[in-house]
């Protein structure tokens, strides 16, 4: 058997309680049906005693009624029936009202003679007794009471049926239950001289033998012979027979399967699903004359008296003592569901242990580890199949036996030493021991031995698992050969890598080098043409001022005073304006100003007109008239045009001397190589702007030149290297115009990138070279002009930049290049 | 004839013209005017406006290489071709080897000097040009 899941242990519990609580259920449904029965049983035996007690009432009151009317009957009646005397008329009547005075239940008394004339009646009134007076007496003599009584013999009685009396034909209210007792008188002779008629009211009777019944709690039913009811447990029906507009008469008409057990078997103790009964009929007749042998109207007078108790009351009474014990049915129940829980919980445990250890035992006996168990002197006590497996020994040569005779010799001295010290100071060793099979073969065993103690920390046993590593030895010596190898391969092709890495540097600086070299003449002209200028405006100057000064002064201190003002006036106001005339403009204006001053005849006009102009003072000629009339006008403004020199001459120098270190500075960017190959902060534009610098010799010539840099921000970036990118292109883009067309240089930006697009009017590229144009070493070039590596150094910066390089090239329209940079790549970092 | 001489500079560095201007017209300022154009075209405008008009007679045209448009031995020879009498200098940072050798041979090229220049040497040889010049005339 396998250890359930989980699940089924809930289900298990599951049903067992669902076991528990169907059997407390029917415990319960158990207890009832034996209450209902007991608590039957008992109403029997209380039906019976009641019946017998109703019996006993009855012969008692039946017993008083017939000794009264034996009692009246013994009176002198006949005297008073034969005799005419008055005064024993007036004794009898007085002595029948005294007696009808202490009987309460009689409600009339009448004497009848032989024609059914009412001699005596004393009436009740209340229970007060009225004698009627004569002549209110009556005949009554075809009343079927009185034929009735004639029938009878000297000692019998006459006993009407129990119903309710009635006054001129209605019942009277309240009810008076009645039965007419009647008794014939005869005289000596046997013949019949009269009629004693009593009227007994049951009521009494009847109130005493329901409040026996009702003492018990049981139901009390009368019915007459016919089946009439007399009393029932519904009030309402209680002598409806009696009733005119009642439509129920009979108890057949509303409990029918009483009245057959009735009229079928007239008595008896009965127990049916309506609950249990009692039937007994009562005969009037019987009960007075203590005898059975009656002569008329025997069954047609019988009542029979049901007393009953209804099974819903029995099993009401039977819930009510089942209910009771619920609450101890639910503590029951509680306890029984945990009883379970808890009993469950521990067979499962105990049956768990149980696999545990049967697992173990399994485990012990299948693993393919060799087990071996020794008890604490070393003896073995226990091995598993695996043991033999690779050891080769079977348990019986082994047991009891210390393990040493396993040893190869094989393993050293100091593993022993080891391994005995570990396992006295921790309880575990592992390691590798060589062993001897039994066939004499050593192997190596991976070895883990624990000390196993009881619970007062004594050694019990020792337990060696292992197993025989032979083939992974051997594997692993494959493998650790196999490392060795791939680990020399690694390091050859680290060095290759270097070594290329190392090249692919060289070779980026050395084409870098190599366009520079085919760039140094235009180069040369860029720097020699700033230096021409510095150095002859230096001349200049210095031969300005060795002219002037002395002149100048001189002019100062010799010219009338007029003109010597003037002359301060324009050297200190007008010369040191810069020079703003194009040089378009320059002939133009010097012919206008030899015009103006020969139309003032002036001498020397067109010398003059060129040192005026030098000057910057074309726009003051008026004002210079008077000088230029002077005599000495020639020195004069030639005094204004060196002193201009010196001024126009020093700011050339400047500018060529920021020209020229313009160009210095590109070169050294544009050579220079970023040996730690990080990156830094640089504009885009500024790069493309050195390289353009470098080539401006190559470009002034016949490229237009359109440039949009939109201003974008610096990026961080190989800046060096960048500039070798934009060198290839711009390059490729002047040879492959031949020097001649439009280059158009756009920067543009978005999310990511910031996008160069360089364009282009030249020959273009067929769909076949742009497909190749970044495999290393292809060119379109003659040998000597482009190793073949630009486009495909060029490719490989910008993916170390994130980016891409996309073409778009049309034979004999030209080529655009777009270059995009991702702008943020120091978010990376 | 006007008895004015002119020297023709072209360059397309106006710093260049600055500095040559004033250096001619320190040296010979006197006897010539120095006519300065940034480009080829212009220049040829200018050597074509002087000799129709007659207003000045041009000794020299001095003329950079390596310009935008039309290059320096170009210039020259077109120039050639309006005054083959005038003498003709280059003065360039750089110039092809073949260029110079056309300008010599089809623009009778008086001489290269490159640049920087030595002041006293171009002023020489515009002297000579100038001595010539006068020959010429007087003759």
């Amino acid at each position: 058997m396998q250890i359930k899941p989980n699940g089924n242990k809930k289900a298990v519990i599951f049903y067992e309680y669902l076991f528990l609580i169907l059997m407390i259920f029917s415990s319960l449904v158990l207890l009832y049906f034996y209450k209902y029965n007991n608590i039957s049983n008992e109403y029997k035996i209380l039906l019976d005693q009641i019946t017998k007690e109703h019996k006993v009432i009855l012969e008692n009151e039946f017993n008083d009624i017939r000794s009264d009317i034996d009692y009246l009957s013994s009176r002198d009646i006949l005297q008073l029936l034969q005799v005419n005397s008055e005064k024993l008329k007036k004794d009898i009547k007085k002595d029948f009202f005294n007696y009808m005075k202490t009987k309460e239940k009689y409600d009339q008394l009448r004497i009848l003679n032989l024609n059914g004339k009412e001699i005596i009646r004393i009436d009740k009134k209340g229970t007060f007794p009225v004698l009627i007076p004569e002549d209110k007496l009556q005949n009554k003599k075809e009343r079927y009471y009185f034929q009735d009584t004639l029938k009878l013999r000297p000692d019998d009685i006459y006993i009407s049926q129990l119903d309710l009396n009635k006054e001129h034909g209605n019942i009277e209210l309240p009810i008076k239950p009645m039965i007419r007792l009647a008794k014939p008188i005869f005289d000596k002779n046997l013949n019949f001289n009269g009629v004693i008629i009593f009227n007994y009211k049951a009521k009494k009777i009847i109130k005493k033998l329901q409040k026996s019944a009702a003492s018990y709690n049981l139901n009390m039913s009368m019915f007459n012979k016919q089946g009439n009811i007399l009393l029932y447990e519904d009030d309402s029906l209680n002598w409806s027979f009696m009733n005119k507009d009642s439509k129920v008469k009979f108890l057949k008409q509303i409990n029918k399967s009483l009245w057959d057990d009735i009229s079928q078997y007239e008595r008896g103790l009965f127990e049916n699903e309506r609950g249990v009964f009692y039937i007994k009929p009562y005969f009037p007749y019987h009960l007075l004359l203590n005898q059975s042998n009656n002569i008329l109207s025997d069954n047609d007078k019988k009542w029979y008296i049901v007393l009953s108790k209804n099974s819903k009351d029995i099993s009401e009474l039977a819930l009510k003592e089942v209910a009771e014990l619920i609450p101890f049915s639910i503590f029951f129940l509680l306890f029984g569901m945990i009883a379970i829980w808890k009993l469950t919980e521990f067979r499962y445990n105990l049956k768990s242990e149980e696999e545990k250890t049967r697992i173990a035992s399994m485990t012990f006996s299948n693993t393919a580890q060799g087990i071996m168990i020794s008890d604490e002197k070393n003896q073995i006590i226990q091995v598993n199949k695996a043991f033999t497996e690779i050891t080769g020994y079977h348990f019986d040569e082994l047991s009891g036996k210390n393990p040493k005779f396993l040893k190869s010799g094989k393993t050293k001295k100091e593993i022993f030493k080891l391994l005995w010290k570990e396992l006295k100071e921790h309880g575990v060793w592992e390691g590798v021991l060589w062993n001897r099979r039994k066939d004499g073969t050593v192997y190596p065993s991976l070895l883990k031995i624990n000390i196993f103690k009881d619970e007062k920390g004594n050694l019990k046993n020792y337990i060696a698992v292992f197993s025989d590593i032979t083939e992974q030895m051997n594997t692993q010596k494959k493998l650790e050969a196999k490392n060795l190898q791939i680990l020399e391969s690694k390091e050859k092709i680290e060095f290759a890598m270097d070594e290329l890495k190392s090249a692919q540097s060289q070779i980026i600086q050395s084409e870098k080098m190599a366009a520079l070299g085919q760039l140094i003449a235009g180069v040369a002209h860029e720097i020699n043409t700033p230096l021409g200028a510095i150095n002859s405006s230096a001349t200049n100057i210095s031969n300005a001022v060795d002219n002037i000064l002395l002149k100048a002064f001189t002019l100062v201190q010799e010219l009338p005073k007029d003109e010597k003002a003037l002359y301060i006036e324009i050297i200190s106001e007008d010369l040191s304006r810069t020079h703003n005339i194009e040089f378009s403009d320059l002939r133009r204006i010097k012919k206008e100003v030899t015009i103006r001053l020969n139309e003032e005849n002036i001498e020397h006009a067109r010398r003059l007109a060129d040192m005026i102009v030098t000057a910057n003072l074309e726009e003051k000629i008026e004002k210079l008239l008077p000088l230029l009339k002077s005599h000495r006008a020639k020195e004069i403004i030639e005094t204004f045009s060196k002193m201009s020199s010196i001024v126009l001459n020093t700011s050339n120098i400047g500018l060529a001397v920021s020209r020229a270190s313009r160009i210095v500075k590109a070169l050294k960017n544009f050579s220079h190589k970023n040996i730690d190959d990080e990156m830094v902060y640089g504009k885009i534009a500024d790069g493309i702007e050195t390289v353009l610098v470098v080539y401006h010799s190559q470009i002034k010539r016949e490229i237009i030149l359109t440039k949009e840099y939109g201003g974008f921000d610096a990026i961080l970036c190989h800046f060096d290297e960048l500039n070798q990118v934009w060198t290839n292109i711009i390059q490729n883009a002047i040879q492959s115009m031949n020097y001649k067309g439009s280059l158009s240089i756009v920067i543009l930006e978005d999310e990511q990138y910031q996008i160069v697009k360089i364009s282009d009017t030249g020959i273009g590229m067929s769909q076949e070279v742009q497909e190749k144009i970044f495999e290393p070493f292809y060119t379109t070039k003659p040998i000597g002009e482009g190793t073949g590596l630009g486009l495909d150094i060029v490719n490989k910066i910008v993916k170390k930049h994130n980016g891409k390089i996309e073409v778009e090239s049309k034979i004999g329209s030209g080529t655009t290049f777009t270059v995009y940079i991702d702008k943020n790549l120091g978010d990376d970092i | 004839m006007s008895d004015d001489l002119a020297i023709v500079c072209v360059d397309d560095e106006e710093m260049v013209l600055v500095a040559l201007r004033q250096q001619i017209e320190d040296a010979i300022g006197d006897e010539c005017i120095v006519e300065v154009s940034t480009s080829g075209e212009e220049a040829l405008e200018i050597i074509q406006e002087l000799v129709d008009e007659e207003s000045a007679s041009i000794v020299l045209i001095v003329s950079d290489w390596l310009m935008p448009g039309m290059r320096g031995d170009e210039f020259l020879i077109r120039a050639h071709q309006i005054c083959p009498k005038v003498e003709k200098i280059m003065l360039s940072g750089q110039a092809d080897d073949s260029a110079i050798k056309r300008a010599k041979d089809e623009a009778n090229l008086r001489e290269f000097i490159s640049k920087p220049w030595d002041a006293d040497h171009l002023i020489g040889v515009i002297k000579d040009a100038l001595k010539i010049k006068k020959n010429n005339i007087l003759g």
